[in-house]
């Protein structure tokens, strides 16, 4: 079993605007151990995003060799991408991205229903899930019927719901107020401490960055300092 | 289960767009099942009214007279061929038949007669409309001087019940005959020219006075329009070397049937134009709500929602939208079609008169009904279904191959 979730041997990005080529990543090379709570920070338009986006088979990378949980994700299908996002990468975007005529309950099953868990595991499952974000009595209320910290903790749920390897957080707090903010970091890293769950966020938020075990500091797409607490 | 629940919540977070959508389908389709039925049942009343007053569900003639109507082109057996009918069909009722020209005089008046019938009193009231469309007398009762004539025949002849009138008629080697008759019965069928030119008198009488004796023009066989095709066919076979002609209605009457295939290619057209809009409705439906939903597919397949899973859920929201409009459909056509089968729908009121229509020399006096049957409801919806389905998959296969990272970003 390979100690390293994620294994980036010089990752190269290239994107066409108009007739010009622009380098968004340029040759990364990183390697994230299990279990670790770690950040991308950097400035926008530094490349953070690029970089979570390929690491979660969302992207690819135009160069390089991206390995998740063992896997090189440059050999895969698209359809051996959206099962290895499916089973080992949680995701947490910024907008949260519920689905909105889907109750909090049902957001959080959907991954689980997605993968074929039986009807009686997914609920068992789910109400573990819920009651450990805190929202069991919000269970059957629409994205629209809560707050964006409770809309987070569900989408939170929602990632962590079927145990994956790996949970990316695109800017997770940007849109929460500090205390709000906070909370929901104290509740990953609780996630994190308890299930074995990999956290790595995208950011600028300092109140991440504090929270967050390891710093990897983008500037320009290449990697300037890798700083560990 | 989850995608169907995600897929009718979908439709209701569109209410306004779900109900206009459906409504406007299910309606146009209601429509459809009206005219379709309206035009069934009309199409095949026309063809039985025809069948009755002018022909049979199978005629049997000599070979040729379809094309060149002459005397001497007569069934000169006709008593042979009934046991063959009969030995084919046992149902089916009989009637025979000797066709002329000629004409009629009065002393007041004269009516030219483009078809004389020499009619078995007694078969053809139980196969023919003309003994109830009779205005006053009565039907031939089998008489030698009786002659039934038109309502239109009898005001050119300013004659009336009981009044003598003389005809005259070529007979077979050419010399005219003249023979005084007295009117029996006055019909009115609303057709112009079956109330002026036309007359019955007893076939025997008329065999008699053209020296043709027990010979026919023609043998009208009266079975049902769906098992006369096999028929004809049948008789065809059997009567083969006897110098006859099987025909099926359809080619004894080929105007009248030709007529009917154009109402029918009319129906096909408003099947077409029915069809562009349930096409349109729901392409326009589905395409909006997809660039709408854009982004929350991008989730979806980010979470890891197969291309395939994603198609299923919006050829689901599809699939919904078309069985509610489906549901209003035969609501609504299945209540117009009852209403209307109830009180029927009258040719004059339609044509915007007081006088009947006619229609390739079949009067259409009698109230048409549509006929309902389960058959034109179930290839109707299917073909409804079928096209909602083809017409969503343009907007899901657009979805289903959405890139999560562009998707998100919007």
């Amino acid at each position: 079993m390979p100690n390293n979730i994620i294994e980036l041997k010089n990752v190269i990005k290239t994107y066409a605007q108009g007739k010009i080529a622009v380098k968004a990543l340029r040759g990364i090379d990183l390697t994230i151990e299990k279990g670790e709570f770690a950040a991308i920070c950097g400035p926008s338009g530094s490349g953070k995003t690029t970089l979570l986006n390929i690491i979660g088979c969302l992207d690819d990378a135009t160069e390089g060799e991206v390995t998740v949980d063992g896997m090189n994700t440059n050999d895969l299908s698209k359809t051996a991408r959206a099962n290895l996002r499916l089973h080992k990468i949680g995701f947490v975007f910024q907008a949260y991205n519920l689905v909105p005529v889907l109750t909090a309950f049902e957001n959080v099953e959907l991954v689980l229903s997605l993968q074929g868990v039986p009807r009686a595991q997914r609920v068992k499952r789910v109400n573990e899930i819920l009651a450990e974000v805190g929202l069991s009595e919000l269970s059957s209320r629409r994205p629209s019927e809560m707050s964006g910290g409770q809309q987070q903790r569900v989408a939170v749920a929602r990632a962590v719901v079927a145990k994956p390897a790996l949970i990316l957080a695109d800017e997770p707090t940007a849109n929460l107020d500090s205390v709000t903010g906070k909370a929901l970091l104290e509740m990953m890293h609780r996630l994190n401490k308890e299930h074995q769950i990999t956290f790595l966020f995208s950011t600028h938020d300092q109140m991440v960055m504090e929270h967050s075990e390891r710093l990897i500091h983008i500037v320009d797409g290449g990697i300037a300092k890798d700083e560990r607490k | 289960m989850l995608l169907i629940k995600m897929a009718l919540r979908n439709l209701w977070r569109r209410k306004f767009r779900t109900v206009i959508t459906v409504s406007a389908i299910g309606f146009s389709y209601g429509l459809l099942i009206f005219f379709v039925q309206f035009q069934t049942g009309g199409k095949e009343q026309m063809a039985n009214t025809g069948i009755r007053m002018q022909a049979g569900h199978v005629v049997i003639q000599a070979t040729g007279y379809n094309v060149d109507k002459e005397l001497e082109k007569s069934i000169k057996n006709p008593g042979a061929i009934d046991k063959t009918i009969h030995s084919s069909d046992k149902k089916a009722k009989i009637a025979w038949r000797l066709f002329t020209t000629g004409s009629l005089r009065s002393s007041d008046g004269s009516v030219l007669l483009d078809r004389l019938v020499g009619a078995q009193f007694d078969r053809e009231k139980n196969v023919s409309d003309f003994p109830s469309k009779m205005q006053t007398g009565t039907f031939l009762t089998g008489g030698p001087d009786e002659i039934v004539i038109g309502a239109a025949a009898a005001k050119l002849l300013k004659a009336e019940v009981g009044s003598k009138v003389q005809l005259s008629i070529s007979d077979i080697d050419g010399s005219i005959v003249r023979v005084l008759l007295r009117i029996k019965g006055i019909y009115k069928t609303g057709g112009a020219s079956v109330d002026r030119g036309y007359a019955l008198m007893n076939i025997s009488r008329l065999q008699e006075l053209l020296k043709m004796p027990g010979e026919v023009s023609q043998i009208a066989i009266f079975t049902d329009l769906h098992s006369s095709k096999g028929l004809a066919k049948e008789l065809r076979r059997r009567l083969r070397g006897q110098q006859t002609e099987v025909l099926h209605w359809q080619q004894a009457l080929p105007t009248l049937h030709q007529l009917l295939l154009v109402d029918t290619a009319s129906m096909y057209i408003f099947l077409f134009i029915i069809f562009f809009i349930v096409a349109a409705g729901i392409l326009n439906s589905v395409l909006m709500s997809v660039l709408e939903r854009t982004r929350e597919f991008g989730v979806l397949k980010a979470l890891g929602m197969r291309p395939g899973k994603i198609l299923q859920l919006i050829m689901s929201e599809a699939f919904l939208m078309g069985l509610f409009a489906i549901i209003v459909g035969l609501a609504v056509g299945l209540t117009m079609s009852y209403i209307v089968s109830i009180y029927g729908l009258d040719p004059a009121d339609l044509a915007g008169g007081e006088q009947g229509m006619e229609a390739a020399g079949v009067p259409l006096t009698e109230k048409l009904y549509p006929k309902i049957t389960a058959f034109s409801c179930v290839w109707s919806s299917l073909f409804v279904m079928i096209l909602t389905l083809i017409s969503a998959l343009p907007p899901s296969l657009r979805a289903a191959k959405i890139l999560p990272v562009k998707a998100i970003r919007e």
